[in-house]
């Protein structure tokens, strides 16, 4: 399978969008649709980096990204806890392990309109909430009370 | 007292039958028979009929006559062929037997024919026997109002076959539709059975393949293509299933299958329309997509308006994978809230009404002023006033406030930066192009 020419576009103005936020990030497998990721480092405002993987679905932009953190694995909370552990969990804003990495809960209700770049920002702000539980305990959901229900 | 039983017949067999009889000599055609009621109507059939049979099986066979005998005569003769088919049947009690006599009249070079039916006491009764005709005679009612030889030639895909998709694909073949692809990968379940237009009878079944047979059922000469696939894992099989469709109905209950149709639609200039209920089936909407004329899914289907009309979640399956993980099955199965299928229907027929107009816009048809009133792209529908529809004033005797059971088109103007169907996509630049095999 191929990108189809609409999907091409789209792409490319995705990866437009994305280098000029996040300069760093790479696409991988660009031209196979069932193995497109685009992956990149993000440095925390505590001056730690993670990586962050996104998987590009055949059918993008009509069904949603995954995104997973690919490094540091395991990935640790408060008092060194795998977040692996927790499973599925709302407070912590996750979904079941992916390829055995612990997958962000973003964009419940996807639509075509949101972009790669988007989910990228969301994985951002999830890391932060990581480093405010990491240090104070409280779940994730304490420090992601201003994204909206189903977000 | 019932007057003579009434015997029916599909043309088109009865004349495969014949040239076999030319051609083999064999004068003696096994049939099957089908009973209904109090033994007043039979269905025969001589070969596998593509519709499905209903009725209780009986003994039958056709018999090919060099003349045909004239008034007692018939039932001496009928007798005697009964007698030579009953031998080496076990003769169940209660049984009838179904015989049908043809001969070719010599003169008029007609194929004449009786019928005779023993019941199972061994009378014999002479029934009256009726053809079926071929598909042009039947939709022949039809004439004047709606175009039935443009009609014949329309080929409609119907994705998602539910409650609404189902229903609307029945009304599409009785107004004539020559050719349908019905897509759906769920089979019927106990908990469908009170909204979709299948019975207990089909339980188990696919819906493609029962709806298939209610089409038949309506027509026999419907071209009809099925696929139980799941369009958003197979966009390549469904892409060449649909595209050589004059329109697209989208019947789903989800918006990444809604989006990848309307993906579809676009790249092969297809109209599509796409129906929903709301939660509860407290109302509806249908949009209608003129693929770069009018607004597509990607221009309606926004966020905002998404929270303003919440769907309806009518199956498991279609909340668990509208739900995180963590969510659990029992509130998955909480969110679960069925309307009636009398909420449905309307929307439906809408659907219907406009998919008619589509296909036999800028045709002379009896429906052409129908064209003229829905030039709308977006209708909403409201069933009962709660939801989204909670404050409109009530129905009572006044036609000129918003009220619940009527339609209103809505004026939807494409966006032009539509991440979808947008003009503002840059060229794809070859050299920075990354993303082509
Ligand atoms: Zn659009």
């Amino acid at each position: 399978m191929t990108w189809s020419q609409v999907q091409q576009k789209r792409l490319q103005t995705e990866k437009r969008i994305l280098k000029k936020y996040f300069p760093t990030f790479k696409w991988l497998n660009p031209t196979d649709p069932d193995n497109t990721q685009v992956e990149g480092n993000i440095r925390s405002n505590a001056k730690n980096i993670y990586r962050l993987r996104i998987y590009i679905p055949s059918d993008y932009p009509n069904s949603r990204p995954e995104m997973v953190i690919i490094s540091p694995n395991p990935l640790k909370g408060y008092l060194g806890k795998d977040l692996k552990e927790y499973g599925a969990s709302r407070k912590m804003h996750i979904l079941s392990p992916k390829d055995e990495y612990v997958q962000i809960c973003h964009y419940k209700d996807w639509l075509p309109n949101l972009t790669v770049y988007l989910v990228v920002l969301k994985g951002r702000i999830w890391l932060e909430a990581l480093e405010g539980h990491t240090r104070t305990g409280k779940s994730l959901d304490k420090f992601l009370s201003h994204m909206k229900k189903g977000a | 007292m019932i007057g003579s039983p009434l015997v029916y017949m599909q043309q088109n067999q009865v004349q495969k039958a014949y040239q076999n009889f030319i051609t083999s000599q064999t004068d003696l055609s096994p049939s099957v028979a089908f009973g209904f009621d109090e033994g007043d109507v039979f269905h025969v059939y001589t070969f596998k009929p593509q519709i499905p049979v209903s009725g209780y099986n009986c003994e039958s066979a056709v018999k090919f006559l060099d003349q045909m005998p004239k008034g007692e005569d018939g039932f001496t003769v009928a007798n005697q062929v009964i007698q030579t088919i009953g031998k080496n049947e076990i003769a169940r009690p209660g049984s009838n037997t179904v015989l049908v006599l043809f001969a070719m009249e010599a003169e008029t070079n007609e194929l004449c024919h009786r019928v005779f039916i023993r019941n199972s006491q061994g009378q014999l009764k002479e029934g009256i026997l009726k053809f079926i005709p071929e598909n042009s005679e039947i939709y022949s009612r039809n004439q004047g109002l709606l175009e039935t030889s443009i009609l014949e030639r329309k080929k409609i895909g119907i994705v998602g076959l539910g409650s609404g998709g189902s229903t609307l694909a029945v009304e599409l073949a009785k107004a004539g539709v020559g050719n349908f692809v019905l897509m759906d990968f769920d089979r019927l379940e106990l908990a469908n059975i009170s909204r979709h237009v299948c019975g207990i009878g089909d339980l188990g079944r696919y819906k493609t393949k029962a709806v298939r047979d209610l089409l038949y059922g309506k027509n026999p000469y419907v071209n009809v293509e099925t696929a139980e696939i799941d369009i958003n894992e197979n966009p390549g099989k469904t892409n060449l299933l649909l595209k050589q469709c004059d329109l697209i109905i989208g019947a789903t209950d989800n918006n990444r299958s809604r989006f990848n149709l309307n993906k579809i639609a676009l790249e092969n200039k297809i109209t599509s329309i796409f129906g929903r209920a709301l939660t509860r089936a407290c109302g509806g909407d249908i949009l209608r997509v003129r693929p770069y004329q009018g607004p597509c899914l990607g221009c309606v289907f926004t966020k905002e308006f998404l929270e303003s009309r919440q769907e309806e979640i009518s199956q498991f399956k279609q909340a668990r994978e509208e739900t995180p993980a963590y969510v659990s099955d029992q509130e998955v199965s909480a969110t679960i809230q069925v309307g009636l299928s009398s909420d449905i229907l309307p929307i439906s027929n809408m659907i219907v009404k406009l998919a008619l107009v589509e296909l036999c816009r800028d045709l002379e048809s009896g429906i052409a002023s129908l064209e003229e009133d829905l030039v709308a792209d977006f209708y909403i529908w409201a069933n009962r006033r709660e939801q989204t529809y909670a404050n409109w004033p009530k129905m009572l005797y006044d036609s000129r406030t918003p009220s619940i059971l009527r339609w209103y088109g809505a004026k939807w103007k494409r966006n032009l930066s539509c991440p979808v169907c947008g003009e503002e996509h840059q060229q794809i630049d070859d050299e920075e192009n990354i993303f082509a095999a």
